[in-house]
């Protein structure tokens, strides 16, 4: 028995270490950034994948190494992928990829037949984001930032940090996925692009959102539709709303936020209701000379209603423009009421895009900072 | 006749049937993508059925305190019948146990194990369930308590730190779901992982003082284990919503996306570990109640001899089934849960009525006699 239980003892040692099939790091291609393409051909697709080199060890003055870049074309991704394997000598790894940038001439062909793929695979992540690259995702991939080299860490800082609108870091392959199979709902995903500032530094930028309906982008929103479009879905935007008329302009800083949206349907009318409640903390205050402490903050009140006002109902316009229902209204009816969304969902667009909207805004400005009313009020009077 | 000797408490069995019931959370994508957001509502009325469909098993225990299921056969439907019912209870206890080793090595080949063929997974799993098998239930349920403290504790970690991906606007509205839907929602949760506490009825002499509250026993095990697979289906649903009926593993893509800052990401390997626990002491579970089974069926007084054999077809026979995992998820959702119930509900409920009717003809003769 104990000679038994030695041979045991060896053999799953020798067969359970778990190495056998071990690669070591400098052998992997990690995957950083996936990028997808539009093809010469219209039934074809480029994929762009950005790998860092860990073999090399090389480092630049900032301490990261320099990413490389792969590309290659195929009817699908793992077509292209089977065509990178010949020509890479390491073996690709996509468990640490953070990004998933598409190109906009493929996001307009569609991207639904190729979100299989990502769902499948046993290495690849729900929680990953998926972009539009404004121009095409290797333009994207291969822009090395002042901040950041490998530009998929870039982009996924800068949806996740709150600076940026942070309610992109939301979006991601799950939301698509969920709002894809919805019967109403459309997905969205933001869109990326890469500039030259005027110091001549390539920068990152968020420059709206991308609407997308059976898999294909269909249309956008430009930066402050976005906001509108955050403000409706519940995420704020974090950062300071700028208010602005003739007469001066202030900073307000979101202490506080909720929305809720509602809809039903009565007399054959799909109604639609946003309501907003928020509260605002004054970051800085310039002109508005005819102003007085007193009653500044109805004034400032009014003006950051009226720009919520406009950034949202231009958000929903849009979107009915679009016939495509960004913001969740049909699940609102649909969880509301079964048997009136049965009513509209056969011809849900049409109905949707010929909807009225009501916003219900309750804003105030709780906190002045430092000092009360415009400091130029307080010169006046010392 | 198998000699059964009183080596567990009544707490080792609680502990055991919560077990038992929870390693079955694999299974939930068998209901889940019929039921849809009502899923959680079908586990709690399948957990409200079974408390009512279970009350022959618990009279059936409460009667032949010293004697397993096989010998309860044997007694009411006498010495042949009793041996074809006993075959069906084999046939059937054979099946679970290779299904369920089955699911085990491809939950590991899909997710940690990609690499390794489930051949060599399941081989070493086996050895080890046959082992534990030979040493006797006391060792096989000694860590049933602790199994399911580690599972509880992993579930509750794992509900707090996805909080924030939950949306429990996912469950709304409640209730729409065509009834023949809902009905079959929760006869696969009834069957797949309530029902199949029918292999207690053979370990039933094993433990000490069953005789006494056997039915609190029975209900608080499987309410625990149930709360644990509800807990799951909660959890899916809020973070996945319709998403969820696309994943064979809802459970382990939802805790993929877990990450707590830049610290403590990949937590699905607490997933997956706690999974291999509970499968591991559900299939040394079966494996044992198959064993002694054969033993009863084949007469063989110590079935120590034959756990290795037991073991080894087993590890054939899940081998060979359903090597499609889809056309294994339809037999789960369609047929499974009919037979299912004429095995784990149906037979002991006629086992107890011939039994109920038996005993009033005896006592009628008696006393015209």
């Amino acid at each position: 028995m104990k000679i038994f239980r030695v041979i045991l003892i060896f053999t799953m040692a020798l067969f359970l270490a778990g190495c056998w099939d071990s690669k070591e790091v400098g052998d992997l291609a990690i995957v950083t950034g996936m990028g997808i393409d539009a093809g010469a051909e219209k039934d074809e697709i480029k994929l762009v994948l950005q790998v860092g080199d860990m073999s090399k060890g090389q480092k630049d003055s900032q301490g990261e190494t320099e990413p490389i870049i792969l590309d290659s074309t195929g009817v699908n991704i793992q077509a292209a992928i089977e065509s990178l394997k010949i020509q890479s000598t390491r073996s690709l790894y996509f468990s640490h990829n953070q990004v998933i940038l598409i190109g906009e001439e493929q996001a307009r062909r569609g991207i639904a037949c190729f979100l299989d793929w990502f769902v499948r695979n046993e290495n690849t992540r729900m929680e990953v984001p998926l972009i539009v690259a404004k121009q095409d995702a290797k333009a994207v991939l291969q822009t090395k930032t002042t901040q950041n080299n490998i530009s998929a860490f870039a982009v996924k800082s800068m949806l996740d940090n709150d600076v940026a609108p942070s309610f992109y870091s939301k979006i991601n392959l799950l939301s698509f996925l969920s709002t894809h199979i919805n019967k109403t709902t459309c997905p969205i995903a933001p869109i990326v692009v890469s500039k030259i500032d005027s110091d001549k530094n390539t920068i990152l930028e968020i420059e709206g959102t991308a609407i997308f309906k059976e898999g294909k982008m269909i249309g956008e929103l430009g930066i402050h539709q976005t906001e509108g479009l955050m403000w409706i879905l519940g995420q704020s935007p974090k950062r300071n709303i700028i208010v602005k008329n003739d007469d001066g302009n202030a900073a307000l800083a979101i202490v506080s936020s909720q929305s809720s949206i509602s809809s039903d349907y009565i007399d054959g009318e799909f109604i639609n209701e946003v309501n907003i409640k928020a509260t605002f903390r004054i970051s800085e205050l310039a002109g508005f000379k005819d102003k007085h402490s007193d009653n500044i903050i109805p004034f400032i009140n009014d003006l950051l209603k009226d720009d919520m006002y406009t950034k949202i109902g231009s958000a929903i316009q849009s979107s009915k423009n679009y016939k495509s229902d960004i913001f969740g209204f049909g699940s609102a009816l649909y969880k509301k009421s079964p048997e009136k969304f049965e009513q509209i969902v056969e011809n849900f667009d049409e109905i949707y895009s010929k909807s009225p909207y009501r916003i219900n805004l309750e804003v105030e400005v709780l906190d002045t900072g430092k000092i009360n009313g415009i400091l130029t009020d307080h010169q006046n009077k010392g | 006749m198998l000699k059964q000797s009183r080596t567990i408490s009544k707490m080792q069995m609680l502990f055991s049937i919560a077990c038992f019931i929870q390693a079955s959370m694999l299974l939930t994508s068998f209901f889940t993508p019929v039921g849809g957001s009502s899923s959680w509502l079908a586990v709690i009325s399948s957990y409200l059925v079974f408390a009512v469909f279970t009350i022959p098993l618990i009279m059936l225990i409460k009667n032949f305190p010293d004697k397993n299921l096989f010998q309860i056969n044997a007694i009411v439907f006498g010495k042949v019948g009793g041996k074809i019912v006993s075959a069906i209870y084999l046939i059937f206890f054979w099946t679970l146990s290779s299904l369920n080793t089955k699911d085990i090595g491809v939950f590991l080949q899909q997710t940690v194990m990609t690499k390794t063929p489930t051949y060599v997974t399941i081989f070493f799993l086996m050895f080890l369930c046959a082992w534990a098998t030979r040493k006797g239930l006391s060792v096989v349920t000694r860590y049933a308590s602790f199994f399911f403290g580690v599972s509880m504790i992993i579930m509750i970690f794992s509900f707090i730190f996805s909080y924030n991906l939950m949306d429990f606007s996912y469950f709304l509205p409640i209730l729409d779901i065509e009834p023949i839907r809902f009905i079959q929602t929760t006869n696969v949760s009834l069957n797949i992982p309530l029902g199949e506490i029918i292999f207690f009825l053979m370990i039933h002499p094993e433990v000490r003082d069953i005789n006494k509250n056997s039915g609190k026993v029975v209900y608080i095990g499987s309410f625990m284990g149930m709360l644990n697979i509800l807990l799951v289906v909660i959890h899916d649903t809020a973070i996945l919503g319709e998403a969820g009926k696309l994943f064979t593993i809802p459970t382990f893509e939802t805790l993929r996306m877990i990450s707590i800052g830049d610290v403590l990401s990949r937590v699905e390997i607490l997933f997956a570990i706690m999974l291999m626990l509970l499968l591991f002491f559900k299939i040394s579970f079966m494996v044992y109640v198959t064993t002694i089974s054969i033993a009863e069926i084949l007469e063989i007084k110590d079935y120590r001899r034959i756990a290795f054999i037991t073991a080894a077809l087993v590890y054939i026979s899940s081998y060979i089934q359903f090597n499609d995992s889809y056309i294994h998820a339809e037999f789960g959702i369609t047929v499974a849960p009919l037979i299912w119930t004429f095995i784990e509900f149906f037979l002991p409920f006629l086992t107890l009525m011939i039994f109920i009717v038996k005993q009033k003809y005896k006592k009628g003769s008696e006393q015209t006699a």
